[in-house]
């Protein structure tokens, strides 16, 4: 499926609007799902559903949101994300506020890295035509 | 925190019941990829409405991961954390993979409502 980056970006929004009951011009790509538009872990389950059904894929474990890291002894500590932990998670999510962050890198906290802009970036890499 | 000699930790959650009646509606025939055999026969059973005992898996198993410590954990992390068994009142959870409690029993215990389900969360090591 070819799609460009803004027919993904207005899908996504729309499915945002749909699964947290906010406008659509409320959400930028840079709204944070939960610390800007509200998301609950419910929420995040209800996303991905609904991200599957609008693109017809399969989004595995570990693929968008990077439990692997979260759960390597290698890479968290007593609640807190270890500088490996930070560096390898750099290479998965692209466009977060790393800097800020890593000032107080609690795992409780992580969730609120997440943007609309990382989940488009994400599709439009998943979607993107192989060479 | 310490009781008797052994640790424990607590955790609330709060789900609200028409959010879990939405989320069944819209992917009931998708919840067998994020919930047990086992709790999909909860879910199905006949001791509450599906979207109440959804509503209490929900917020029971977040309130684990904040008994826990453990924070977010994304989609995913909801099957890390399993119902074990029921008694009449509580629910008791294992958490299936964990950085420091692998194998940890967890009992929830439950308030509700007819807008809310309110989890309760105690961790024994």
């Amino acid at each position: 499926m070819n799609q460009d980056k803004n027919e993904i970006t207005k899908i996504v929004k729309t499915i945002i609007s749909q699964a947290l009951k906010v406008e659509e011009k409320d959400i930028q790509t840079s709204s944070s799902l939960i610390k800007d538009l509200g998301a609950e872990s419910i929420d995040f389950l209800d996303i991905v559903f609904r991200l599957e059904k609008a693109f017809k894929i399969k989004i595995p474990k570990g693929e968008l949101f990077p439990e692997k890291i979260l759960t390597d002894t290698r890479f968290v500590k007593d609640g807190r994300i270890t500088p490996a932990g930070i560096e390898e998670l750099k290479g998965k999510i692209s466009g977060a506020n790393w800097e800020e962050f890593s000032k107080n890198p609690l795992v409780a906290n992580f969730g609120e890295l997440f943007t609309v802009g990382m989940i488009v970036d994400y599709l439009s890499q998943k979607l993107a035509p192989v060479s | 925190m310490a009781i008797g000699g052994l640790n424990s930790s607590l955790g609330v959650d709060l789900v609200e019941i028409q959010k879990a009646k939405s989320f069944y509606k819209t992917h009931k025939h998708r919840l067998d990829s994020f919930f047990s055999p086992k709790e999909i026969n909860f879910i199905s059973g006949d001791d509450q409405s599906p979207i109440e005992s959804l509503a209490m898996l929900l917020a029971a198993k977040e309130a684990v991961f904040k008994a826990n410590n453990r924070g977010w954990m994304g989609p995913w992390g909801f099957k890390s954390i399993r119902m074990a068994s029921k008694t009449k009142k509580n629910l008791i959870f294992e958490s299936q993979t964990d950085l420091s409690s692998k194998n940890r029993l967890f009992q929830v215990s439950f308030i509700q409502d007819k807008e809310y389900v309110v989890a309760k969360c105690v961790g024994i090591c």
